[in-house]
């Protein structure tokens, strides 16, 4: 089966990924809340609530570390904190996530393989990978964080480690899944008839 | 082309990992059309003799010293997997699909999907996503079958497949030998299944006799810790469960057994609170909840094993290790244990948390025996001091240690 018929628009969308987060990296300042707004409703409409959920948890968690080291980095630096400053990174970490969700929701590893492999057989394999995790990590921090929330018990103090200790166990669980992925790949049989080895 | 040799020669192979030894001389000769079982107590090493049989020991592991002969059809296990002439069906199947569906992926993978689905008897359209561990393993099996390789290699399928399924699954493998010369090599605990399928059986360790367990854990007495009624639960349009009615007293546990894609982690999660239901779900107030799912190495923190029963309790738990006899493992890193220890770790951390309600995922997976008889005896303790118990599984021997054991179908309870 040819995934879409062409594997052009696959690597095209990989690629375009590129450029566009450069792009939303140096978004004027007063135009990054309407982007941010514009990715998130196109993100809503295009892949559904359950899944922008998922993305706005996952980054949820990875925000509030970053706005709270940052806070202590200019505390100790500049006495002050930037408010402003803090809330347009958010804003622009916001538009990568979504935009970044978008276009993954839309690849065809499967065209993205036989489009690669011409050029690097592992370099293919690595991609799909990297694509197929990405895929995984939210599903797997939702079930992560779940099961931490239930096992610590509902108070405040405990629902606040159980994001630092599911952060912990997502980071550790990444090398495993690489593992485990790069495992059963090798002897994938979709695989080897994917790359023809 | 390759010559094509006798099926598999492996002498005097052994290897270690990170200087502590995990094979030791195993020696084995098999012809083209045989099926061998690999038998031994958890962490014994069979995972990793298919590892080093099939390859991807050396291929993708580092820290590993693999030494010793190792022939697949007259070819080094490295270049045999690089033909595709090798299968290696994991215990761990849910990183292994590149579709999203299995109609799809047996497209990919070039196989016939209505051949696939006699094989899976799991429905093709269906998203992986939803598939019960059990199915998954299947379909990764029969995509294994079909694609036409040489050697297979089958890790712990009794953790995965329903007695009733298994039994299938044997036959297939056994006719799938003879039919394509093909050799297949069965790792399991459970000697009792996959033997009478098997034309060699291969010991790395002591030999058990077939697992009898007593019942030990009474249905409780006490008040009401936490329940179901009339409670639902869907996914997307498809319905998992429904109509269930469920309570879990304290001082005692329950079963919840059935077949692969049942139902039972569905209403296990609910209970749990790991799920939205529609109906009612109670846990009564100041009762701790711990799960157990049925992944347990993705939750670990990725330390040792001493620190991660820290993260869940302040005191000693001496206790806990003597009764589960995890001693030897309490300086090894979480992500080094088999599927087997990692599980009696799991629930060690479930005791060491004190919490009132204990909920397992298939707790018997990957475990031998004398591993499931620990498990058993850690969960009478914990209903003999006033906590509960709930288990899902789709192990008829250890169901027998409830008293209260309910049979799960297509989404529905009923008591057995």
């Amino acid at each position: 089966m040819r995934a879409g018929g062409s594997d052009l628009p696959s690597l095209a969308l990989a690629l375009s990924l590129v450029p566009t987060s450069v792009a939303l990296a140096l978004v004027p300042d007063w135009l990054a809340p309407p982007v941010a707004l514009a990715l998130t409703t196109a993100h809503l409409a295009l892949r559904g609530p359950r899944a922008t959920l998922d993305v706005a948890r996952f980054l949820a968690t990875f925000l509030a570390v970053f706005v709270a080291t940052s806070s202590a980095a200019q505390l100790a630096l500049a006495g002050v904190v930037d408010l402003v400053l803090q809330y347009e990174y958010s804003l622009k970490a916001t538009s990568l996530a979504m935009v970044s969700s978008l276009v993954v929701g839309y690849l065809r590893p499967v065209a993205l393989l036989r489009a690669l492999s011409r050029v690097s057989p592992g370099l293919a394999v690595a991609l799909v990978v990297s694509l197929k995790l990405l895929r995984e990590y939210p599903r797997l921090w939702r079930n992560i964080s779940s099961i931490y929330t239930v096992n610590l018990g509902g108070r405040r103090w405990a629902r606040l480690r159980a994001v630092v200790l599911s952060a912990r166990a997502l980071a550790s669980s990444s090398v495993y899944l690489s593992l485990q992925v790069a495992e059963v790949m090798t002897s994938s049989p979709t695989l080897r008839r994917l790359l023809r080895y | 082309m390759w010559t094509l040799g006798r099926g598999l020669e492996v002498r005097n192979l052994s290897v270690e990992v990170g200087g502590r030894v995990a094979l030791r001389g195993v020696d084995l000769e098999v012809g083209e059309g045989s099926v061998v079982a690999v038998e031994g107590p958890t962490g014994s090493g069979k995972t990793t003799l298919l590892k080093a049989v099939t390859g991807l020991l050396q291929t993708l592991y580092r820290g590993r010293r693999v030494e010793g002969y190792v022939r697949v059809l007259g070819l080094e296990p490295v270049d045999a997997l690089h033909r595709g002439i090798v299968a290696y069906v994991p215990q761990d199947p849910y990183s292994f699909f590149l579709a999203t569906t299995p109609a799809e992926e047996a497209s990919l993978a070039g196989i016939d999907v209505g051949e696939l689905r006699r094989c899976s008897g799991v429905d093709h359209r269906q998203s992986f996503v939803e598939l019960s561990d059990g199915q998954l393993y299947r379909v990764l099996l029969c995509l294994a079958l079909l694609s036409g390789a040489k050697l297979l290699a089958l890790d712990e399928p009794t953790s995965h497949v329903d007695p009733w399924g298994l039994r299938e699954v044997m036959s297939s493998l056994r006719e799938y030998a003879e039919e394509f010369g093909a050799v297949a090599l069965v790792a399991d605990h459970r000697p009792e299944v996959v033997e009478p399928y098997s034309d060699r059986v291969l010991r790395l360790g002591p030999v058990e006799a077939p697992c009898r367990l007593q019942e030990v854990i009474p249905s409780g007495d006490g008040e009401v810790v936490a329940s179901l009624r009339e409670a639902s639960v869907g996914y997307g349009s498809r319905v998992a469960v429904e109509g269930v009615t469920l309570e879990v007293r304290r001082g005692g546990g329950l079963a919840l057994l059935g077949r692969n894609g049942a139902g039972k982690t569905t209403v296990l999660r609910a209970l749990a609170g790991l799920l939205k239901v529609s109906g009612a779900r109670y846990v009564s107030r100041g009762s701790r909840v711990f799960v157990v799912p049925q992944s347990p190495l993705y939750w670990f923190q990725g330390g040792t094993v001493e620190e991660e029963l820290k993260t869940f309790s302040r005191g000693s738990c001496r206790d806990v290790v003597e009764l589960l006899g995890i001693g030897g493992l309490l300086s090894r890193s979480t992500y080094s244990l088999s599927v087997g220890e990692s599980r009696l770790v799991s629930l060690a951390l479930a005791l060491a948390s004190g919490a009132d309600v204990v909920v397992l995922d298939e707790p018997t997976l990957g475990l031998d025996c004398d591993g499931r008889r620990r498990v058993a005896r850690a969960l009478a303790r914990v209903a003999e001091e006033g906590g509960s118990v709930v288990v899902a599984t789709h192990d008829p021997v250890f169901a027998e240690v409830f008293k209260e054991v309910y049979l799960v179908e297509g989404g529905r309870l009923r008591p057995t």
